[in-house]
This record gives C-alpha cells, sequence and structure tokens, in this order.
C-alpha cells in the first residue's frame, strides 16, 4: 500500500472519528438542555407552580368529605353515638379537623396569589366553617351530651344550617374560580413550553451549525496537514529512491574498470605463463634464465597476486554495497512467521561452525510477527553468524535468541558472551563497511548494515548493547500485526517502471 | 558460401576499450578467426545493424552481436537490443548481453527483450566462450541450411533465461 494513501486513510479515519466525537457532544448539550428545560418548566416556573396550588384548592373544597358539606356525617356519627366513650370520639374527630382547617388557612394565606379566589378561602369559607366547628363543639354536643335534644336541633337548624348553607356557595364558587384558575394556567404552560420548544429548536439548529463548522475546521486542518504528512513522505521516498540509483549507478560504474584491472590482471599472469614456457624453451645462459624467472616469479607475479587481490576485494565491496541496496528494493511478502522455528532453520547451516567453536544457542519460545520469511531469518542468521564470528577465546560461547510481545510490537534479542563492542565502535555499529573486529574473521561489514535495513523496512526499530569483554546483545522488534511493509507499494511501481 | 567466407561477424559493442580488447583476447584465445567489429557507442552500433549513415552500403554479413548494456549516451544497450529485436529482420540477430551487473531486474528485462545470453563480466568465463561458440555454430547451421531469402539472418537461438528473481 502507497504510504501517502495510507496517510490519507488515516486521516479520513481521524475527521470520522472527531465528527462522531463532535456530533455526540452536540447531542449531549441538547439532550442536557432539553432535560433543564423540562426541570425548569415543572419547578421554576410560576403557572406550573400554581397550577399545583390549584389543584390543591380544588381538591379541597370541592371533595365533600374534606370540607364542611361532610358535616353531614358528622351528625349522624353524633347522632347515632351511643356512649360517652363515643362521644368522646367525636370530638376528638372535631378538633382534628379544626387543626387541619386551620393548617389549610394558614398555607393558603402564605401561599395563594391574592385575589377574589384567596379572599374566599381564607375569608367566607374559613370563616364559616371555623364558626360551624366552634358551634359545634361548645353548644351543640353539650347540648346532645346532656340529653337536651330539642336544644340541639334548634341549634342545628337556627345556626349550624345557614353556616353549612354559606359554606356550600363559598365552595361551589372557590370551585368556580379554580377552575378558571387552572384553565389560564394550563394556558400559560402550555405557552411557556410552547416558547421553550422553539427554544430548543434554536439551541439544536446553533448546536448543528458549531459542529458543521467545527467539522469543517477540523476537516480542513486535518487534511492539510495530512496532506503535508504525505508530501514529506513522498519527499523521503524520492530521497530514497535517490540514494539507490546512487548506489546502483556507482557500483554499476565502478564495476567497469574493475573488469579491465581484474581482465588485464590475468592477461599478464598468461603472458608471464608463456613467456616462462618460451624462457625454458631458449637458449639462454642459466644465471639471466634464473634471473628472468625470478623477476616473472617474485616481482611480476607478486606485483599481480596484490593487483588481483585487491580488485577482487573491491568487487566484494560493490558487491555488498549492492547487495545492501538490494535488499532495500526487494518486495517483502508479509506473513504471519512461527518464529522459533524460523530462527532455528535459518542458524541451521551454521551448525557446524557453531559445533566447531563450541557454541551453546538457546531460543527461547518466541511470539509469532508478521514478516517476510526470507529476509527474517538472514537476520537472525546474520546475528548469530557474528556471535559466531566474534566470540571470546576466554570462555565457551553462549547464544540466546529471546523474545517478548510487547504493545503492538513484539521485541526480540540475540545476546551472547563474545567479545563484545567497544564504547568508540558502537555509533558506527550498523554503518556499512565497519568492522570492528577486522582481524577476527573474513567479511565486508555489511552484515549489521543489511539487519537494520530489514528490520526497519519491516517497521521495526534496531539497537545493540554490548560491554567489550563481556558480550553483545542486539535488540530487535518486530510488529506483531499484520500491516504492509511500507516500501513495497513504491517498489513494485518502481519495477514497473523500470 | 564461397571459399573466402569468413563466416559471420562478431559485432562488439561497448564504450570500454579495455572490455573490447579482452573480448578480442578472449576470442583469439579461442582461435575463432571471424572477423570483429567493435564500435563504442549504441546509435553507431544501430548504423551498423541497419545499414545507415556511415555504414550505408556496408557489405551484408551474418551478425553475432556482443552488447554492453551501461554505455553513456542516449542509447544504451538497453534500447540498441529493443530496436534490434523490435525489427522484423534483424530480430534473428543472436545478442550476447556483457554487462558489468547481475542485477535482476536487468536480467530478466534483456531475456524479456529477447537477448541470447546474458553474461557477467569479466569475460574470460567458460560460459561466454561456450556461448559465442554455440551461437556461432548455430549461424553456421542456418546459413548451410537456409534458403536465400533467409540467409542471412538465422532464427534466433534462444538459451533459457535463468529464473529471474
Amino acid at each position: 500500500m502507497q504510504p501517502a494513501s495510507v496517510i490519507r486513510e488515516a486521516g479520513i479515519r481521524l475527521r470520522v472519528r472527531m465528527l462522531i466525537v463532535i456530533a455526540s457532544g452536540g447531542l449531549a448539550v441538547f439532550a442536557a438542555m432539553a432535560f433543564v428545560t423540562i426541570a425548569e418548566v415543572r419547578s421554576g416556573s410560576a403557572a406550573f407552580r400554581e397550577n399545583r396550588l390549584a389543584y390543591e384548592v380544588a381538591r379541597d373544597f370541592a371533595n365533600p368529605s374534606q370540607s364542611l358539606t361532610g358535616g353531614e356525617v358528622f351528625f349522624h356519627s353524633i347522632q347515632s353515638a351511643n356512649d360517652v366513650a363515643d362521644i368522646e370520639n367525636v370530638k376528638d374527630q372535631l378538633r382534628r379537623a379544626e387543626v387541619r382547617i386551620e393548617a389549610g388557612h394558614a398555607y393558603y394565606t402564605q401561599t395563594m396569589p391574592p385575589g377574589p379566589l384567596r379572599d374566599l378561602v381564607t375569608g367566607d369559607a374559613y370563616q364559616s366553617t371555623t364558626e360551624w366547628y366552634a358551634l359545634a363543639e361548645r353548644e351543640y354536643i353539650p347540648a346532645v351530651e346532656r340529653g337536651d335534644f330539642p336544644q340541639a336541633q334548634r341549634i342545628r337548624i337556627e345556626r349550624l344550617d345557614p353556616l353549612v348553607l354559606k359554606d356550600t356557595a363559598a365552595n361551589a364558587e372557590i370551585t368556580r374560580l379554580t377552575n378558571m384558575w387552572i384553565v389560564s394556567n394550563a394556558a400559560i404552560v402550555e405557552s411557556t413550553v410552547r416558547s421553550r420548544r422553539w427554544q430548543l429548536a434554536g439551541v439544536g439548529l446553533i448546536t448543528l451549525l458549531i459542529q458543521l463548522l467545527l467539522g469543517l475546521v477540523i476537516d480542513s486542518s486535518v487534511g492539510s496537514s495530512t496532506r503535508r504528512l504525505s508530501e514529506t513522505l513522498d519527499e523521503l521516498r524520492r530521497k530514497s529512491e535517490e540514494v539507490e540509483a546512487f548506489v546502483y549507478i556507482v557500483s554499476h560504474d565502478l564495476r567497469a574498470p574493475l573488469v579491465n584491472v581484474q581482465g588485464f590482471s590475468r592477461e599478464l599472469e598468461v603472458s608471464c605463463a608463456s613467456l616462462k614456457a618460451t624462457l625454458a624453451a631458449s637458449a639462454l645462459p642459466e644465471p639471466t634464465r634464473d634471473t628472468v624467472t625470478e623477476i616473472l616469479d617474485e616481482e611480476i607475479g607478486g606485483a599481480l597476486k596484490f593487483i588481483s587481490a585487491s580488485a577482487s576485494k573491491f568487487e566484494r565491496l560493490i558487491d555488498a554495497l549492492l547487495g545492501l541496496s538490494r535488499h532495500g528494493r526487494q518486495v517483502y511478502r508479509i506473513e504471519k512467521v512461527d518464529v522459533a522455528e524460523l530462527a532455528a532453520s535459518s542458524i541451521a547451516s551454521l551448525r557446524h561452525s557453531a559445533l566447531d567453536a563450541g557454541a551453546t544457542i538457546r531460543i527461547a519460545a518466541l511470539p509469532p510477527v508478521y514478516a517476510d520469511v526470507t529476509a527474517l531469518g538472514q537476520v537472525f542468521s546474520n546475528l548469530v553468524g557474528n556471535s559466531l564470528k566474534y566470540r571470546s577465546p576466554e570462555r565457551p560461547l553462549e547464544i540466546e535468541i529471546g523474545g517478548e510481545a510487547a504493545p503492538g510490537a513484539v521485541h526480540f534479542w540475540v545476546r551472547d558472551n563474545g567479545l563484545g563492542i567497544p564504547e568508540s565502535g558502537m555509533t558506527r555499529l550498523f554503518q556499512v563497511f565497519q568492522r570492528l573486529h577486522p582481524n577476527q574473521a573474513p567479511g565486508e561489514g555489511m552484515g549489521l548494515a543489511i539487519v537494520q535495513r530489514i528490520v526497519e523496512r519491516h517497521g521495526g526499530r534496531i539497537f545493540a548493547e554490548s560491554h567489550e569483554g563481556e558480550g553483545t546483545t542486539v535488540h530487535f522488534s518486530l510488529p506483531g500485526s499484520p500491516r504492509p511493509a511500507h516500501t513495497d507499494a513504491h517498489e513494485r511501481n518502481r519495477d514497473v517502471r523500470s | 558460401m564461397s571459399a573466402h567466407d569468413p563466416g559471420f561477424t562478431i559485432l562488439i559493442v561497448d564504450d570500454d576499450e579495455g572490455h573490447i580488447e579482452l573480448v578480442r583476447r578472449n576470442l583469439r584465445r579461442i582461435a575463432l578467426g571471424n572477423p570483429i567489429v567493435a564500435l563504442q557507442d549504441g546509435a553507431r552500433a544501430l548504423n551498423y545493424i541497419f545499414q545507415r549513415g556511415e555504414f550505408i552500403g556496408r557489405p551484408p554479413a551474418d551478425i553475432l552481436m556482443l552488447l554492453d548494456i551501461n554505455m553513456p549516451g542516449s542509447v544504451n544497450g538497453i534500447e540498441v537490443l529493443r530496436q534490434i529485436k523490435a525489427d522484423p529482420i534483424t530480430r534473428r540477430i543472436p545478442v550476447i548481453m556483457l554487462s558489468t551487473t547481475d542485477d535482476p531486474r536487468e536480467v530478466s528485462r534483456c531475456y524479456d527483450l529477447g537477448c541470447s545470453v546474458y553474461i557477467t563480466k569479466p569475460v574470460d568465463s567458460g560460459h561466454f566462450i561456450e556461448s559465442v561458440r554455440r551461437l556461432g555454430l548455430f549461424l553456421q547451421v542456418i546459413q548451410v541450411g537456409a534458403d536465400d531469402s533467409d540467409r542471412f539472418f538465422p532464427s534466433n537461438p534462444r538459451v533459457p533465461a535463468p529464473e529471474p528473481r
């Protein structure tokens, strides 16, 4: 996959995610406002509060059992009272009703808005009720208790009943006014809610607009940073392509003169051989022949040997450079790799030299990774090969291949107890042609450079820790989940182009 | 075939004089007495093949071409190969690619274009000598067996390409 398109995709994903966040944020704000509004309508609005009061009033005065119209029940219970105890009970009920009426009076005086309804509730209705109760308590009940029923009857007809009539009239008026009050309150509440509805709609609209604006702003900023990032990546890719091309051309062009050096040294060798043959067949005097043979063998031959050796060395270096550049181009096939198995098989070819060195190689249980099998195999064989090459003569070599899963990656290491690397060499460790123990083993100084290249092309990191005389551990990480090696696509493209 | 017919002409195209000299010596060593024409750039090589420019009226001959890839100027070895193989007549000329690199992309590209053999320099290997002999032999065989219309350009003997990476 093209790195630029990967970035574009990531940009789109980011934008979508941010829009979702904004949208849900907006929704939350809207819901909160709606909730607050409803709560406000319920508790804060005067009309709503009054409405509740109006319903209380209506309940208190329209319900016969709650008002004086319930007096019939009371009379009935007195007349049917058989003994003193029953009378006492009725008196008790009477007192409690009085307390209730006093409390209601206080409550309505405090809470009701001034006006004819309040005047009625706290005036006529209250007075007729309290008077009725007082009269009943002070005169009617004592008369009944005395057994003076004609007197009681008189009190009832002449004084109590007119009070009841008065109260009933007041109650009817209260009910009428209360109903009107409730109706007008309902209209007020409804209009309040309606206005809130428009406010809510407005808030919703504004939230939406803000979302849209924020979305646009974020979209454009993410878009531009994505663009910048992919431009940088393109630039980097161009650079790396340039470097690849440079290495390729250099290796190519350096070889041409080298072919001449090699070819003509061989020609000279052939010439020397035929010269010697001619010399052997010639009739030259012995000392002269010896001298010429010596010049041919020792001087020319020696010089040619140096030229050939140097040319070969030069060729190996160019090959190594070319090889490294190829490692940068090779198309990886990323798959899930059983690393322990791969490590074991990739160091199988080193078994012989491991035996010679008396080395112990331990491979721990290794987590799987997503990598190119061939390339990863080379990583292990290069690293283990290095450990074998640069072992310490003072102790038997031990090599440990370990690994553990880390978040998003798998961390591996190859540890040995070999020569170690001097502190001064650590910075050059992964550079090409760097050989820190040149006399220990043959090589071009490319092994770690190639390893680094492979690991980094997989999107991993590599570093080494080492103590001279104690050993070296090379650590590297590889992706633990499948993802395309980022240079593959552009390599395929380039291969098609070239 | 007349008694004077020296057989096929070996055309060496290489910008490096030293390389030409080394090829010459190698050919001499295997006692190939064929006439050798050496040219140092691709444009002249095409002129030679197509008998144009300075090579108008060049006597017809069977050609075995040894072609370097990396040459300066606008016409490198790949381009020479492409043009020769694009022409229905000259495409039968056997071409041995001589290159300093064994880059797999280059190798497969040359085989795709229709080269006979791809050889990596230096050229003193047995592979080179064997290839020249074999392709030369093909030229002779075809020359004897072919009718006149087909005389100059034998069919292209294909050497199997190595598996490209």
